[in-house]
């Protein structure tokens, strides 16, 4: 079932200009939804409040870019799943030896929530529509970004020319920026 | 099962967006198969929850513009308030008609869209409820076989070539639901709402006729000897080789409408007798009795958005989808108090939502309604 994007993106774009009444229109949508989501995940009554309040405060805090999102359900969805997520991994952290809790990575958190959780449904679009590329577009562009082979070593692996290599990562490039032509990214 | 740390090792990865894609599955793999171990009281906890958060978050957000009508100080808003039961039970009083109560918000949000539901009726009289069938189970009735696929889509096969009785049935779907079935030549065709599908139970060498009453999207296969596919209204008769199209006929409206998707249609008027007229794609085609047959081009997504799960407002057609809105949740209609605007809206509003989320979405888009109960407790929709 395809989303109502036109609707909702106006309901974003007056959000985004600070509009409160759309705001809790906004909630008053999907807040059900979530919340039921959201138990299914979480036991504690107090902690689902806290996930499901830092979830609409980083889209308020968050609400300039708004207008930028084609899917609000799957925004909604990626934001809630990163915050039970995140909650999780903070309650487990204190069941853990010190040893353990050493030898973690260290989770950046500088970069202020709603920011990460931006970036995440930014980098799962991107992922997506990398997978949507044709295969050998989608094979030299992984071997270039993800396994950062110059475009020499990429065309001896694959016994390609060089100018070859550089057409097909200027196709992915066109495509992934036209894919996310609103989001902010430097790719 | 993933030891602790190393799952909290590649939650933390995933968090830092610094995971790579085989990762990435396992990460989603657990965090969908997780689940608290207390399920009871869902949808109670869910309000609850709901509720507590909105409170908090408003004070969260704390902006200096509020929505509080600023003149009314206490005195005054207790003033205004039994004024206005005042007036409200002097209307009651006075009135001769029973009034309509407003019906509340959980008396709405307890309005469900449409729902996959739709009954075969045999020529016998026997009836078969498809939404009844389970996923992947298949039953035989005479030389008919219904199967529900693992994706929940009802083929209709015959199952005995030797024993050709062929049969005349219905299918009908009711108000507040929709389905999809598929005919013995392959041909899909979605019913909306209130609709009705006459069709025989095998098609034979020749023609394959249908007859159809309200709404229905068709995709029709070509056939291997190409016959044709003719669908009937009471009011016209549509003729295909192989093509996507959508037919508007209830018999409540009073035009007929046949838009085409993919390929090439012929439609005939069977009250004006007039000359077949051929549609392109992106066409639509208006039959109104007596009036000869109106052909325009239009935007094929308003038409079809139905079965996309949309209702599609074109700008000009605010009644027209109200008609759906109230076919889709089984409601009525009270139009006395609409004043048709030049400005109407256009845009598109997702259909799989309770009442009182439609109800919402259509007063942001500025198309004002109010939903009452009415005597037999009834649901009444008033556009203003």
């Amino acid at each position: 079932m395809e989303d109502a994007n036109s609707l909702y993106k106006d309901i974003l774009l007056d959000v985004s200009s600070g509009n409160e009444k759309a705001f809790a229109l906004l909630y008053d949508l999907f807040a059900e939804d979530l919340s039921k989501h959201i138990l299914t995940k979480v036991g504690d009554m107090l902690t689902a409040e806290d996930i499901l309040h830092d979830l609409f405060l980083s889209l308020w805090k968050n609400r300039k870019k708004l207008p930028e999102i084609k899917s609000l359900p799957a925004y909604l969805y990626s934001s809630c799943r990163y915050l039970i997520l995140s909650y999780y991994r903070n309650k487990d952290k204190l069941s853990m030896s010190n040893l353990d809790i050493q030898n973690l990575d260290i989770l950046n958190e500088d970069i202020p929530l709603e920011e990460r959780m931006h970036y995440r449904y930014i980098i799962d679009i991107v992922n997506q529509e990398i997978e949507n590329l044709p295969e050998k577009c989608r094979e030299i562009f992984k071997l270039s970004r993800v396994d950062y082979l110059s475009n020499k070593e990429i065309a001896q692996r694959l016994a390609i020319s060089e100018s070859t290599i550089e057409k097909h990562i200027n196709k992915a490039i066109k495509r992934l920026r036209l894919a996310s032509k609103n989001l902010t990214i430097i790719l | 099962m993933i030891q602790k740390y190393q799952l909290i090792q590649l939650i933390t990865k995933f968090l830092n967006a610094k995971e790579n894609s085989s990762q990435k599955e396992e990460v989603i793999n657990w965090y969908n198969q997780h689940s608290t171990y207390d399920q009871k009281l869902l949808e109670e906890k869910a309000a609850v929850l709901q509720k507590n958060t909105k409170t908090r978050l408003v004070k969260s957000i704390n902006s200096p513009k509020t929505n509080i009508v600023k003149f009314l100080n206490i005195r005054n808003a207790v003033a205004a308030s039994i004024l206005l039961i005042g007036i409200s039970s002097l209307i009651f009083f006075l009135s001769n008609t029973a009034k309509d109560k407003l019906a509340t918000a959980n008396q709405l949000a307890s309005v469900q869209p449409a729902q996959e539901r739709a009954i075969i009726t045999l020529e016998n009289g026997k009836k078969i409820e498809l939404d009844k069938l389970k996923i992947n189970e298949t039953i035989q009735i005479d030389n008919i076989t219904i199967s529900k696929d693992e994706h929940g889509k009802v083929s209709y096969r015959q199952s005995d070539s030797k024993k050709e009785i062929i049969q005349l049935n219905t299918l009908s779907v009711p108000k507040a639901s929709i389905y999809s079935l598929m005919l013995t030549d392959g041909t899909i065709v979605t019913l909306n709402a209130g609709s009705k599908l006459i069709y025989p139970s095998s098609f034979g060498d020749g023609d394959r006729s249908v007859f159809l009453e309200g709404e229905g999207y068709f995709e029709v296969t070509k056939s291997k000897n190409n016959t044709r596919f003719i669908v009937k209204t009471s009011k016209q008769q549509v003729t295909v080789l192989g093509t996507k199209f959508n037919i508007k006929a209830y018999p409540e409206e009073t035009k007929t409408q046949t838009t085409l998707a993919e390929g090439k249609v012929s439609i005939s008027n069977l009250a004006t007798a007039e000359t077949a007229k051929i549609l392109m794609p992106n066409q639509q085609a208006t039959n109104n009795n007596f009036s000869p047959m109106s052909i325009e081009t239009i935007d094929i997504e308003n038409a079809i958005g139905w079965t996309k799960g949309q209702f599609c407002f074109d700008g000009k057609n605010t009644t027209a989808v109200f008609e759906e809105i109230a076919r889709w949740y089984d409601v009525d209609m009270d139009y006395s108090n609409y004043q048709r605007n030049t400005t109407q809206y256009k845009g598109k509003i997702p259909r799989n939502l309770s009442l009182d989320k439609l109800m919402k979405l259509l007063n942001f888009a500025e198309i004002h309604t109010k939903a009452s109960l009415t005597n037999n407790q009834r649901i009444k929709l008033q556009l203003n």
